[in-house]
Formats: structure tokens, sequence, C-alpha cells
């Protein structure tokens, strides 16, 4: 392989002689002609400025080798590569020449092959000027590019989710510092002056991005899982998942497997599990493997938090631990008293060191539930057990009545959880409009409890704005879901048999004859298929004298007894009750209620007429006795129910008679 | 605040149910510190407020409901779902501007959300209240549901006769303890728990060597029918009485719903006797409980002159 000098003088000796003296005062004229001349006749070729950019860029790499990242810095090993004598800062006619050559590569990728050699990363307008542009490719590499897409599904972004470049900007700042980035890339992150720049990059990364996630060399890439089955004997592996249009069955190039590891779809989602031991040299070193255009694999780490995996059925290595659900954490050595530490701080009191299971060098903490994020920012070291839910700030829990767009319940809001190290600063965070802090650290903020009306709301955090609305209630007296669910039975000979042994199930808009849906304490179904039901009891007064409770036909009276007590279970029970129950042989037209005072009350509880008994079967003493009731009875009664009992009173008088 | 949240929602998935249940009650509490959603749901279920679908991981609210409580002292119970709305109305239509013959009160209770008991001036003003309100009425709830109680055997009838499950932990249930130990096999009768990843399944082997797949409650009282355990007890009180089910056999679902439908209130546990209590259960509805259940009410002694007076 040539030496990297030597490639860098070859380069040199191509761009030099289409360089002017700087006294001519435009040094890339020529270079900027031949552009123009390109862009207009021979598109189809391949831009013959790229050695130029390809110098330039090369400065800005030189540059960010330095200590001093001042932007005049870069003229100078700029000036040395191109033997461009005289003063040390911008050569002449540079700001003009490079505005014009990033402008025409750009149109170039992006409009006249139209992406189909990728599209340009250049920012449109870099800061630092001029030189903004050659540092954008130089410090941020083509495999930075692609660890994007890492950042992307940190966020918990999805494509052409609309996000602000400043947002975007904030969290990656953060993120980057605990990524696989080049060093240029993490440096140009920490850097104020870089921002636009970055913020540019970043941009027109996001744009293009289609949701998968890549290794550095742009290839699809699957994640490698750490699981843990406890089932019996507790053991650890390594399964791959698989992405969508991954294949079937193919054998992946692995360092640590000669001859490759054949994997197979488990299922949609995952591989069977990889032959190859989780041991303390492959949590060391991560894991990569590759089969054509796809890759697998596991970034190292020194802690490792998993969690339940519902599809894997056993725990599984996560990206983050979130709020309040238990986790198991792995831990290197190197980093267990901190880690131990930080459990003692930040933890709920369960957890402890799980004995025998981890590989030598490393340890394993079993029920780890954290749910608040700590008081103080932690080490970075332990940015995936700090609880977050993604890499930004975004709404947790709460009582959701609609999606799309979220409508919490009031009173239900959802916390707001800010990442804690991610930011490593001090952020302003107000809801709707009202500054709660002005140097927020991060962690959890319930936002219910603070009587927010109910409507729109926004809540801002430094640069990320989040919205929500809350609705005292939905409007309706049941909900349209309601009743969605009943058991149904089946009718039997005259006996109710269940319809499934395993709860409740679809209700049926119409309930089939023969059935019976149960529906919380209702029955469904047609009036002959429900349960033969007993009259409907009569609620009494308890402090009267005497009851009278009078049929429809005559001769059906009855004189209730009530006990003076209500029963011992309900005498605690609010709201005081001086009722009791009564349930009548007969259907009741009236019921007759003897105050303590003398005075009786009619109440009536049919609008049926009288009819006459049928005198085989009724006792005339009984007859006499409800005739007597309407005849020598002058009770208070409503102004409706008096034609009523006028009409019952004529009938007693025609059957005394 | 959660049976609101379930009744403005109406219906929703499973995982829905969970993550809003732990937002609300479990943060800042360990695992075991924690309340489970499977039992709020199931007290919830019991209240007859919801329904859920194991199976298929579905929850759906139930249609709200005013009902007489048998010899209650003249108490009518609301249930079901409970939106904003619905209470508001109630407020407004029991407000003493509006009528002096009902009054509502809510009651706290640990075991649940909070019951809500009306007292009317008789039950047509409850039917009217319900009718203006637009749910249902229904004056004897707890009666009828008590008739239409499935059998042991219609749910044995219907269950699946799946494979058991392999290489996953085996637990026999022993009717005479009331509780789980791990089996050697699964092919005697009896009623098997298997620790499957989610939810625990259950097969109750007859003596015929039949197997279902069951739910749990319905399962251990097939076990002790089939050991001829009898547990349920019926103590009587001053009107009605109570109906005690041991811990480790917690009624059905429905048999549990007839049983809170009573008098509105969640069984309350006692930890000294590590049994369930469901109070103002009348006679005649115990014992249709105990009989779809395979089940002999010990009525007890003071019970059986209880019985015998009425």
């Amino acid at each position: 392989m040539e030496d990297s000098s030597a490639a860098e003088a070859r380069l040199a000796t191509v761009v030099r002689p289409k360089l002017l003296p700087e006294p001519s005062g435009d040094v890339f004229r020529r270079v900027v002609d031949d552009s123009w001349s390109w862009r207009l006749k021979h598109p189809e070729d391949d831009p013959p400025f790229l050695p130029v950019l390809a110098v330039a860029v090369l400065a800005a790499a030189h540059m960010a080798r330095t200590e001093d990242w001042a932007a005049h810095n870069y003229y100078k090993p700029l000036r040395e590569i191109l033997r461009l004598a005289g003063s040390s800062g911008m050569p002449a006619g540079y700001d003009a020449a490079m505005q014009s050559l990033w402008g025409h590569l750009t149109w170039w990728l992006n409009d006249y092959q139209a992406g189909s050699l990728g599209l340009s990363s250049v920012p449109a307008h870099p800061s630092p000027a001029y030189i903004g542009y050659a540092l954008s490719q130089a410090l941020f590499r083509s495999s930075d590019r692609q660890r994007l897409t890492h950042f992307f599904l940190a966020l918990d972004l999805a494509p052409r989710e609309p996000i602000e470049a400043a947002e975007l900007l904030t969290y990656f700042r953060g993120w980057s510092q605990r990524s696989h980035l080049s060093s240029g890339a993490r440096e140009m992150a920490r850097r104020d002056e870089y921002k636009e720049v970055l913020a540019g990059i970043l941009t027109a990364e996001w744009n293009r991005w289609d949701g998968s996630l890549r290794d550095e060399r742009g290839r699809r890439l699957g994640q490698i899982f750490i699981t843990l089955d406890l089932y019996l004997r507790p053991k650890l592996a390594f399964v791959a998942e698989r992405p969508r249009g991954f294949p079937t069955q193919a054998t992946f190039d692995f360092e640590e497997a000669q001859g490759g590891v054949a994997l197979t779809a488990a299922s949609n989602d995952f591989y069977g599990e990889l032959p190859l031991e989780v041991s303390a040299k492959t949590l060391d070193t991560g894991l990569r493997g590759q089969y054509e255009g796809f890759a697998l694999g596991l970034t190292p780490s020194p802690v490792v938090p998993f969690r339940q995996h519902e599809a894997l059925g056993c725990w599984a290595s996560v990206r983050q631990l979130v709020p309040g659900e238990q986790h198991w954490v792995l831990v290197r050595d190197d980093h267990e008293a901190m880690v131990r530490d930080y459990l003692h701080e930040a933890a709920l009191a369960e957890w402890r060191e799980a004995q025998a299971i981890a590989p030598n060098g490393w340890t394993f903490f079993r029920d780890v539930v954290i749910d608040a994020a700590p008081h103080r920012v932690p080490n970075p070291a332990l940015s995936r057990v700090v609880p977050s839910v993604t890499a930004r700030p975004s709404l947790w829990g709460g009582l959701p009545v609609a999606s799309n767009p979220e409508i919490y319940i009031s009173g239900g809001e959802p916390d707001l959880w800010v990442p804690t190290t991610q930011v490593g600063e001090t952020l302003p965070l107000a809801i709707d409009g009202q500054l709660v802090s002005t140097d927020f650290g991060g962690g959890r903020v319930a936002l219910s409890g603070r009587g927010l009306p109910s409507g729109e709301h926004v809540v801002t955090v430094g640069p990320s704005r989040l919205r929500f609305q809350t609705a005292d209630t939905i409007g309706v007296v049941n909900s349209r879901g309601s009743g969605a669910l009943s058991h149904q039975l089946r009718l039997l000979d005259g006996r109710y048999w269940a319809s499934s042994a395993r709860g409740a199930s679809e209700t049926e808009p119409i309930t089939p004859a023969a059935t019976v849906q149960v529906v919380g304490i209702s029955l469904l179904g047609a009036r002959a298929d429900l349960p033969k039901r007993a009259r409907a009891p009569l609620l009494l007064p308890a402090r009267a004298s005497q009851y009278i409770v009078l049929g429809v036909v005559a001769g059906e009276i009855a004189q209730p007894q009530v006990p003076p007590e209500s029963p011992r279970w309900v005498r605690r029970i609010s709201p005081f009750s001086a009722g009791r129950e009564f349930l009548p042989p007969f259907d009741v037209a009236w019921v007759l209620v003897a105050w303590r005072t003398g005075e009786w009350e009619a109440r009536l509880r049919s609008d049926m007429e009288p009819r006459p008994c049928d005198p085989d079967t009724t006792k005339a003493s009984t007859v006499r006795k409800w005739c007597r009731c309407f005849l020598e009875l002058e009770p208070q009664m409503s102004p409706d129910a008096r034609q009523l009992w006028s009409r019952y009173r004529a009938f007693a008088e025609e059957l005394t008679l | 605040m959660f049976l609101e949240w379930l009744s403005e929602r109406g219906s929703g998935r499973w995982p829905l149910f969970v993550a809003a249940h732990d937002w609300l009650f479990n943060a800042g509490r360990s695992q075991s510190e924690g309340i489970k959603a499977t039992w709020t749901a199931r007290t919830f279920s019991d209240l007859g407020h919801i329904e859920i679908d194991w199976q298929g991981q579905r929850w759906s609210v139930t249609p709200s409901i005013l009902t007489v409580l048998p010899t209650a002292g003249a108490r009518s119970l609301l249930t079901g779902g409970r939106t904003r709305t619905l209470m508001r109305r109630l407020d407004e239509e029991t407000n003493e501007s509006v009528t002096d013959n009902i009054v509502f009160d809510r009651h706290h209770q640990d075991e649940g959300p909070d019951a809500i008991f009306l007292v009317s001036r008789d039950e047509t003003d409850i039917e009217k209240l319900a009718s203006r309100l637009g749910i249902n009425y229904d004056y004897s709830a707890a009666d009828s549901l008590s008739v239409a109680l499935p059998s042991l055997d219609s749910y044995l009838a219907v269950s699946e006769a799946t494979p058991a499950p392999t290489g996953y932990e085996v637990q026999r249930f022993d009717a005479m303890s009331l509780r789980w130990s791990t089996a050697g096999g699964d092919v005697a009768p009896g009623l098997y728990a298997y620790e499957v990843y989610g939810p625990a399944r259950q097969r109750f082997v007859t003596q015929s060597g039949m197997s279902h797949e069951v739910e749990r409650a319905i399962g251990i009282y097939a076990e002790l029918r089939r050991t001829s355990t009898q547990v349920l007890k019926w103590s009587a009180d001053d009107v009605n009485g109570a109906l005690i089910v041991p811990g480790q056999a917690p009624l059905p679902t429905l048999q549990a719903r007839v049983a809170t439908a009573c008098s509105g209130l969640a069984a309350t546990f006692s930890k000294s006797s590590s049994t369930r209590r469901y109070v103002n259960v009348p006679r005649v509805i115990a014992e249709r409980i105990a009989a779809s259940l395979g089940q002999t009410l010990d009525l007890g002694r003071v019970g059986q002159n209880a019985a015998a007076n009425a």
C-alpha cells in the first residue's frame, strides 16, 4: 500500500498545475472556469475538480489532527500541500472557488446523477464559511455518517418525522461522546464553532435516512443481543435479529468462527442462537459478522442492561434501561464498583448480585429497578443504566384516551423524561410557556398534579417541543368500546353452559337464539332465554308505623313487617338509608305508608286499572280488606295518581255492593 | 382515576392496561411492593366494571348499570363504566335542587375502586334515574346472574385438550392443603400448572385421563370436586350472610361477580385465616354459586339454625 504522504504528494502534483499564481488575484480561477465548462458540456464525465476538493479535505484532516482547531489554521496545511508561498491566510479566490466547486458537486450528485452515486452531504451554508465545506467531509467521515443511523434509532425517530436541526444537534452532541464515532467527529461535536456544519450534516443525513441501521461501511446491520435464559440452569447466549430483507439462511463470516456461522431464521425477526460462547473476550471486543451486503453486530460496552424480551421469551440486552421496569445489568469488573455505588444511590432496594452466571471478569446485578433520574449527573460510562425513554426528551406513561394525536385524560398527564447524561448540560424547561426551570439537568417531571386545564399543551426543553392534549372526558355516558367483550352462555335443556373455557370474548351485536351474553352484571338475550326473574323488590321507608301493599287484582294485599334496623354491614356505608326492601308476591299497584303522625301516603307503582279476582281462589276476607283500603283511607298522594286512586275506589265500591 | 380512564377509553389491548396501571399505581415501587395489573384486572372484573379476554389479550369496560342490592337497606349500586360525563350527570340529576328522592355517595374500599351507592325514596326513582342517565337498570342482577352460572362440567366440556407444554417446570395442586408443589409428572389425575413464558397455563386431568386446559380457578374447583373437597362456607349474618372462600381457591370470574354483586363491595381478604369474605350474600345465591362449582356449602351451626328459622 502506498505511503499516505506519498499519496498526498501525488495528489498535489495533479492539482498544482491547474492553479494560477497568487498575485493573479484568483488562484482557482482556471479550476472554476473548467468546472463550468464541464457542467454545461460534459456532466456525464466525472467532475474534473474533484482533486482540488480532495486537497481541501486533506487540509481539513491535517488541521483536525492538531490541537489548535482555529479556522485560520486550516489554510496553513492547505498552502503546504499546494506549495503556495506567501501569507498564512486564505489563498486569493479560495472563498468564491470553494462555494462554486462544492456547489457543482452537490448539483452533480443530487440532481444530475439523481442520487444514484449517493447524495451529497455537503452543507449548503457551512460555518466557518468556505472551509466548512471541507471540514464537513474531513472530520465527519463516511463511517461516521453510517453510524448516525444508530443515533437516529437512539432518538426513537422514524424516517421523515419532523425534527428541527437544532434539536438533532443538541442530542447528537450528547450522544456522540459515548458513541463509536471517529475522534474528529466527536471533537467536532464538542466545539461550538462547528455547530452549523454539524447541523447541516445531521439534517442532510436525517433527510436521507430510510430507517435502517447500518454499519460503518454502509451495510445494513442487524443487532446481536445477549440473551439470558433463567429456566432451570441460567444460560447466556447470543441471538441475532433479522431485520426485514435479511436472508432466511446464510453463512455469516465471524472472526471468532472459522468457516463462518450458518444462521437460519427462527422467526420473522430473529435468527437462531449463535454458536459462539458469551465469554469475557466476546463481551470485551464485541462481534461482527457479514454476509454480502448484510452485517450483524454487537457493540462492546462495559455496562449492559437486560430486560425481558417478549418475542425471545427470555431476558435480552437492551440499549437503555427504562424507568420503572425490572432489569438485570451485566458489568465489566473495572466498572463494578461504580455501578454498585450508583445502584445504591438510584435503584429500588431489592437489587442484588447474581452469582455464577456472568463470565469471568464480569458481574451480574439482578432485580434492578430505577424509577427516578439521579440527583446529579452520573459518570457517562453509566449512561446505559440511567433511566431514559429515548435519547431526547419524551413523554412517558400517562392515561391516554386517544392516540394520533395523543390525548390524555385530565389528571393523567404523562411524565416528561429528559435524558440526563446524553445532554450533559442544563436546559430551560417550560410548560405552556411558563418557565419551570432555567437550568434543568434532566430526569423525570410529573406533568400531572399541576392543574393543567383541558386542551393543548406544549412542553419546551431546550430545543425540543413536545405537544400533547388533555380532555376532561370524551363526553359520553358510555364510551364506544364499552360492552365489546362478554361471557357467552348457551341455554341447553333449561341450563346455562359456558361457550368458552378461556374467559370473555367478542360480544355479538345481536345475541343469537338460545344464547345469553354476560356483560358485567347484565344478561343480554331474548326474554325467553334469560333466567326467570323474581318480582322487583319494593323499597319502603323504614320509619313508618305501618305499610299496606295492594295489588292490581282485588284481594291482593300484603302488610309487610320490615326490620327496624338495616343490616349490620351497611350501617357504616354512606349515604344513610332509612329504607327497607320487601319482595311482593303479586304485581303491586299501590304502596300505602302510615307515618307516625297518623297520616297515610299512597305511592303509585303501576298505572294498571283494577281487576276482579278469581272468586274460587281468593278469600272474601282479603277482598274486603283490599276494598276497605280504598274506601276508608284518605292518603296523601301525588296529583297525577289521584285519578287512578278514584277509579280503584269506584271499583272497590262496586265490589262491596 | 383508573376506572375513570378505563371508562373513557372503553376498550383496549392488555399491554395498554398494564402500562397505564403500572404508571398510576407502581411508580416508585419495586416488583414485590407493586400491585400486579392482573390482580387489579381480576378485582375490577369481579366487581363487574370490566371484562377481560385473557386469550385475546383485550379488555373492555362494561356498560354502566344501576341495580338494587338484595336486602341492603334499600340501597342501589352503580357499576360498570364510570365516565366523567356519567358522574357529572349523576351529580346533576341527584342535586337537591332537582330532587330530594335520591342521594348517592362514594364508599372507599381498599381492595378496589370506590363503590357508588344510592339511596332512593323508592325503587321507581332508581329506574327513572337510570333512564334519565341513559344507562341500564336491573332490579335483581345478582339473583339473575346466579341462576345463569354455568357448571364446572360445562367449562370442562368446551375446554381444549391441547398437548401439555414440555420442557417447563410442572406444579401440581394439592386439594387438601390447597397448595402447589413441584410435580414429577403430569399424567395422573389432578390439576397441573406449567411455568411457561407469559401467563401460566393449567391443565386438569380427569379420573378417566382426559386433559383440559382451563383457567386456574376453574381447574382448582374441578380438582376440589374430583377429590370431594368442600371449601366454601356461608356464615349467616343478621339479614343475609357472608360467603367465605379460601384465598388459595379464588372463585372463577362469574361466580365472584355474583358474590360481589350482592353488596357492590370487593371481597375482603383476611390474612389470619387466608380467606376472602363476600358480604351480604343471600343463602340461596351462595348455594347457587357452590352448586355451580360442585361444592356443598358449609353453613356452619349458626348458618344452619338461621336456615332452619328461615
